[in-house]
């Protein structure tokens, strides 16, 4: 099995152990039908493809059972059957599908970082604080904003929600570095 | 609640109404319908969820993963048959333009 299949299988397993009760016979199916997929990256997309409609359908489910929480609360009966949402709720749900998109696209970024680390030291730059800085945050940035920047036109909601972790993460490093 | 028919669904429904008894693979819809896995099987949960689809375990090939099987039911049958999308082509051997020649 090949570095990306193997990611790709890796990708689904993970969704699969975290995936709630409901989605899971989905994650699994999604997980057997790579050994079917001819084509190492044909594996991989369909990996965070499936990733992606696996984290979507948990946070429908979640958001669903937050409703009727909040619901039941508030006094107000939910109509079973009636899982209608507004275009907010819609936009909201995007929002976070893509912070979890750039969530696992940052794991996915993470193992970039060995590769360009050695490219680096290759190319003789020493190995310092902001070397070894510079190899985990450009791989990851760097595919976060592509991702970003593909989504825009076809799912804005999502791309800001990457954008959103992109800037959160950066933010993260500029004041953990500001405050040594 | 009412299933939103996209373009997307549409095409599902087609690949279904395929020799409609036999199972199909996830893999194979999104050959046949040109979906990426991402789009397809959020369709697929929809469609299984209001009990459209059924689904199954296959018994795996020796040294391969059992495959998750989908096909419609009675429910799912009709349904696909009553939305899918109208064909374009009028009747064999009728000229195109006849009707609007009145």
């Amino acid at each position: 099995m090949g570095a990306v299949r193997n990611l790709a299988a890796k990708l689904l397993r993970v969704s699969l152990r975290l995936a709630p009760e409901a989605s899971r016979a989905w994650a699994e199916a999604m997980l057997h039908e790579l050994d079917y997929i001819d084509g190492e990256w044909a594996a991989l997309f369909w990996a965070l493809g499936g990733t992606t409609a696996i984290f979507r359908h948990c946070l429908r489910e979640w958001s669903f059972g937050l409703g009727r929480v909040i619901g039941s609360l508030l006094g107000i009966q939910s109509i079973e059957g009636e899982r209608k949402m507004n275009s907010t709720g819609k936009k909201t749900l995007g929002v976070l599908s893509g912070v979890g998109i750039a969530l696992v696209l940052g794991v996915g970024a993470f193992f970039l970082s060995h590769p360009f680390g050695k490219m680096l030291a290759s190319m003789g730059v020493p190995r310092t604080m902001w070397s070894h800085l510079l190899t985990i945050l450009l791989p990851t940035e760097l595919v976060l904003v592509f991702a970003a920047i593909w989504l825009w036109r076809r799912r804005t909601p999502m791309a800001i929600g990457i954008l959103v972790t992109c800037a959160l993460m950066a933010i993260h490093v500029a004041v953990s570095l500001a405050s040594r | 609640m009412k299933l939103k028919l996209s373009t997307q669904t549409l095409l599902i429904l087609d690949a279904f109404l395929v020799q409609p008894a036999d199972w199909k693979y996830g893999y194979d819809l999104s050959r046949s319908t040109g979906l990426k896995s991402g789009t397809l099987y959020p369709l697929l949960m929809r469609l299984a969820e209001r009990k459209l689809l059924e689904t199954a375990w296959e018994t795996g090939q020796p040294g391969r993963p059992p495959r998750h099987m989908y096909r419609f039911t009675p429910e799912g049958m009709q349904f696909a048959r009553e939305n899918r999308r109208p064909r374009v082509a009028g009747p064999v051997g009728q000229p195109v333009f006849d009707e609007a020649r009145g």
